[in-house]
């Protein structure tokens, strides 16, 4: 799977949210906001402090540069699967994904050996 | 509702609990309309104020329901019963925690639709409960226009609620709201809905929650032709926000409103404020003299306590006035076009340096302009912590009623090089918010996380000029209120001691400033000032004068050496003037001749000491008594520590 951290991930492209932060108060709150799997996202612009402007659904959510790093997502097919083969670049040859080499190393990790990881607990 | 609803002295108050009658309460997330709502169903039969025990802002109003008459309390918004901040958990706190006798008897909750599913998953987790719940749909109109209205009959069906389509602004669908209400009301309790989720797992319960709102909505927005997903075109407000929130022409954008904001409650306040002090200073107060006059009351104790103390005390409270409103007035702008939550991103990151939300960026802002509006500004962080946090900071920012005695002092002392030596001021009062800030981050407040930056952003609006008015009004009025009394009372006190003698044969209110209590009261200060290098009576009774108002300091300085006051000069006159001969000798005699240090450490201590007493006014209404004590035991601490190792190492060397 091509994974990588949101701040990575290219603007204007559907995705998949894989894993939110663990900290519990903050993927709470990101979950209310509309931020989780399964639910329309998209990273539309970055903002003043290195951020990201994401639309979920019919709404707008400013989350700053921290947090972006902390969120696994996956590019969204067509239908709706997450995009397989890594180092998948899109049309114009260009990786999917800017970097993101720790988070993407982690998840697959967890997808290879099937255990428990730490991020398992925080998928949404 | 416990009866100890009403004995909280903080905020407005003006609209008692009714015995008796039930309470509603209306909750709902952050920018759904829901304050517009409360406004629009209780009007003018509103206040707003701390929650007891709390400095958690509610609005508190009466509304006729049906037949009856029950009492209202807006909460604040949030997006769930799992509170971030103590303002949020005031809602859990009042729903969940609290006795069943205490709970309200109903809750409306204000829900958005064109994100539905978003503003639902607070009514799933209170449809948990056995409250009557009545859902307020907000905001049809643009999901109409988005191809994605909510038919509300279908989504009651759904929800096991009644649902009522409103338009807060318009007014609109209340008197629908109002009938749903007294059902709820006589039905007195709700079935909870079922959930099958366990107890002990948060997410598989949060799963369930948003999948019973995904049930109830797909036959409300079946015959919806769009998405509900946005636009395919960017909408206004997206346009708006490729500039606004950009990271070149964001922060200049940011900057430049910010300016505007500074600039409306200095220069826009001042003639106003200007005219309402000529106005009881003249008119008013001659008006007064000829009452009391007329009624043969030619006493100097009274007349002066009437017309020096009462008149005066007032006058200065109104001409705070203009400068609340104006603030007020754009903080709701602000707010209500949905720019402030732009402006919060924006200045995030520099403010996260101090461990401040984006936010904290405009009280500070203001309080370079004034620190009394800079104080209520601070209502637009949610975090009551972060909120305490700011207030503290904000006496440290230097007011424009500082500046007046900086250009005097440096006029007298450093003639050549006063515009430097005002500019420092200013970059010291910088230097101080950061420090303090830093300090108290990693003390007092060491356990408050830096709150990451997870935020909402409203479609833009253009504000609505009545309820802006209807919501300035409300502020005003509460905070005349509670500021009132303090303001006036201090004045009051100031003149009596001015008035009585301490020694001499002088009688009540015909004694010169050397003999009152005010200067027995100065020369017992005095002594405290002295390793600061300037403990003279004289100029340690213009400190408390300007605990009353900086602006007294230098016409009570000219009092005390019975000169005439030369404020209304330019810089290079009032540094000739008759005072600022008097000034550099008191100086250099208290310092034993190192006036240099000594005059910068007097500055020093000016700019960190409590502000005013309407700076203390604001803040006791904003975060308590007892945060407002800390301030000034805080405030003088720093203020005396900084005045002293100014003045005692330079010396060393000037």
């Amino acid at each position: 799977m091509t994974v990588c951290s949101l701040l990575d991930a290219p603007l204007h492209r559907d995705l998949d949210i894989e894993a939110l932060p663990a900290d519990i108060g903050l993927r709470r709150r990101l979950l209310e906001l509309g931020v989780r799997r399964g639910a329309p996202i998209s990273a539309v612009q970055r903002t003043a402090g290195g951020g990201l402007l994401l639309r979920t659904g019919p709404s707008r959510v400013a989350i700053d540069r921290a947090t972006c790093a902390g969120i696994t997502v996956c590019l969204a097919s067509a239908d709706g699967t997450c995009l397989a083969a890594s180092g998948a670049a899109d049309a114009t040859g260009s990786p999917m994904c800017a970097g993101g080499t720790g988070a993407v190393a982690a998840h697959r990790a967890d997808a290879g050996t099937g255990e428990p990881s730490a991020n398992a607990a925080a998928r949404a | 509702m416990p009866e100890t609803v009403q004995s909280s002295c903080h905020g407005g108050g003006s609209v008692a609990p009714t015995a008796g009658a039930p309470t509603v309460a209306f909750i709902g997330c952050p920018n759904v309309g829901k304050t517009t709502l409360f406004n629009a169903v209780t009007g003018l039969r509103r206040s707003v104020g701390n929650w007891p025990g709390t400095t958690v802002e509610t609005g508190r109003g009466r509304w006729h329901v049906g037949d009856e008459r029950v009492d209202v309390i807006d909460l604040p918004g949030t997006y769930s019963l799992d509170p971030q901040s103590p303002d949020e958990a005031l809602t859990r706190s009042i729903l969940v925690d609290a006795p069943a006798a205490e709970r309200p008897a109903a809750v409306v909750i204000a829900a958005d639709a064109v994100d539905p599913a978003r503003s639902l998953y607070l009514c799933a987790q209170v449809r948990e409960l056995d409250l009557p719940v009545v859902v307020a749909l907000t905001m049809n109109d643009v999901a109409a226009r988005r191809g994605a209205a909510v038919d509300a009959e279908a989504l009651a069906a759904g929800l096991g609620c009644p649902v009522v389509a409103v338009d807060p602004r318009r007014g609109t669908g209340v008197e629908e709201l109002a009938a749903a209400v007294a059902d709820a009301l006589r039905s007195r309790t709700m079935a909870p809905r079922p959930t099958d989720a366990p107890a002990d797992d948060e997410l598989a319960a949060m799963d369930d929650r948003f999948a019973w709102i995904e049930a109830a909505l797909a036959p409300a927005l079946a015959g919806s032709p769009g998405t509900g997903d946005g636009p395919a075109r960017p909408s206004a407000s997206e346009r708006i926000d490729r500039i606004v929130l950009h990271p070149i022409a964001g922060p200049l954008v940011f900057l430049a409103a910010m300016w505007a904001v500074f600039q409306l409650t200095t220069i826009v306040a001042a003639p106003l404020q200007d005219g309402l002090d000529a106005l009881f200073s003249g008119p008013v107060t001659d008006a007064g003299a000829a009452l009391l006059a007329a009624l043969g009351i030619d006493h100097p104790l009274v007349t002066g306590l009437v017309l020096n103390g009462l008149v005066a005390g007032v006058g200065m409270l109104l001409t705070f006035a203009p400068l609340m409103a104006i603030m007020f007035a754009l903080l709701a702008a602000l707010e209500d076009s949905g720019y402030m939550a732009r402006a919060a991103v924006v200045a995030d990151r520099a403010m996260r340096a101090l461990g401040l939300p984006g936010r904290a960026f405009l009280p500070l802002i203001v309080g370079f302009g004034c620190n009394v509006p800079a104080i209520s500004a601070t209502r637009v962080l949610s975090d009551t912590r972060q909120r305490i946090l700011t207030a503290l900071l904000v006496p440290f920012t230097s007011c424009s009623a500082r500046l007046t005695v900086y250009v005097m002092l440096a006029g007298t002392f450093f003639p050549e090089h006063a515009g430097t030596v005002v500019f420092a001021m200013y970059v010291i009062s910088i230097l101080l918010v950061i420090a303090t800030g830093f300090a108290l981050r990693r003390t007092l407040w060491r356990t408050m996380g830096s709150a990451p930056l997870v935020m909402d952003l409203p479609p833009y609006q253009v504000p609505s000029p009545r309820i802006l008015a209807a919501g300035t009004w409300v502020r005003l009025h509460g905070f005349l209120q509670t500021a009132g009394g303090v303001i006036v009372a201090t004045v009051i006190v100031v003149f009596a001691l001015q008035s009585i003698p301490a020694t001499g044969d002088h009688a009540l209110g015909e004694v010169p400033p050397e003999d009152s209590l005010y200067a027995a009261g100065a020369q017992a200060v005095a002594p405290v000032l002295a390793p600061a290098g300037f403990g003279d009576w004289r100029t340690a009774g213009t400190l408390v004068t300007g605990f009353v108002a900086k602006e007294a300091v230098i016409s009570s300085w000219a009092q005390t050496y019975a000169l005439e006051d030369p404020s209304s000069l330019d810089a290079r006159e009032q540094g000739s003037s008759p005072l600022a001969v008097q000034l550099r000798a008191t100086f250099a005699d208290s310092s034993g001749g190192h006036t240099g240090p000594a005059v910068w450490a007097f500055l020093v201590f000016l700019l960190a000491y409590t502000p005013c007493v309407a700076t203390l006014a604001a803040q006791r209404r904003e975060i308590g008594l007892r945060w407002t004590v800390f301030g000034v035991a805080m405030q003088l601490c720093i203020a005396w520590t900084l005045a002293v190792a100014v003045f005692q190492i330079g010396r060393l060397i000037w």
